[in-house]
């Protein structure tokens, strides 16, 4: 037999009264932007199936290539460019750089000493992200998914208040 | 500009863009995103129309705006291919 189940009391929410923009200010003349991401693996490897190398060399560096490239099996490897091309959405969202036309190399994941990995803006895109003081990048994969978040942490121009 | 651009842009999202709904269904100006095309597959777009056109797009074309309709694409192709 079933028993009863109370019901839950659910508290009332509060009405938001504040517009949800992705742009955070946090301080006097800084502002945090927030980027996500996410990627199926599977139809990363099939870009890398369909257009092999050429694929691989027009969205990521030598040194990016090579550290995907050394992974144990394709699928690893397929993994590990799913989630730096995440990281790079991500990071065309927290820049705002949609419109801007950047070179995908721009956006470069560099895996540092400890494994850890952050992002290295170069170039055009290092150019039109303007004043970036801080950039925090974090990427994971699990089953088909890859998904990274990049916040960003930039000055304003205060003058003006604009970025 | 070449009507047979069109086509062959057709043919390209076909294979590549991963829509929603059938391609031959939109318009020259439907919102290619709109109908189910992520960042991801407009990379597979983009090299898919380096093939066809024999071209490359340059840093400044790759821009969300210049993958989102036929019309916006063939307008590029057009830029890349003049002359």
């Amino acid at each position: 037999m079933l028993s009863s189940v109370p019901a839950l009391a659910v508290p009332a929410m509060p009405m938001l009264t504040m517009p949800v923009l992705p742009t955070l200010v946090v301080g006097a003349g800084q502002v945090v932007r927030a980027g996500v991401d996410v990627v199926r693996i599977s139809d990363v490897a099939a870009s890398l199936a369909s257009f092999g190398d050429a694929f691989a060399r027009r969205l990521f560096t030598a040194a990016e290539r090579d550290y995907a490239n050394s992974a144990l099996d394709a699928e690893l490897a397929a993994a590990r460019y799913a989630v730096r091309f995440a990281a790079r959405e991500a990071a065309i969202k927290a820049f705002n750089l949609a419109e801007v036309g950047v070179n995908w190399r721009e956006l470069e994941v560099v895996r540092l000493p400890d494994g850890s990995c952050t992002l290295a803006p170069s170039g055009r895109a290092r150019a039109a992200i303007g004043a970036l003081q801080q950039c925090v990048l974090s990427m994971s994969h699990e089953g088909d998914y890859a998904v990274a978040m990049v916040l960003a942490v930039l000055a304003t121009n205060e003058d003006k208040g604009q970025l | 500009m070449n009507p047979q651009h069109k086509e062959q842009i057709r043919a390209v999202l076909k294979e590549h863009a991963r829509l929603t709904k059938d391609i031959a269904t939109l318009t020259d100006d439907a919102d290619l995103y709109q109908a189910g095309m992520t960042s991801h597959a407009s990379v597979n777009v983009m090299l898919g129309l380096e093939g066809a056109f024999e071209i490359e797009f340059p840093d400044h074309m790759l821009k969300r705006s210049v993958f989102e309709s036929v019309q916006a694409i063939a307008t590029a192709i057009a830029e890349l291919t003049k002359g």
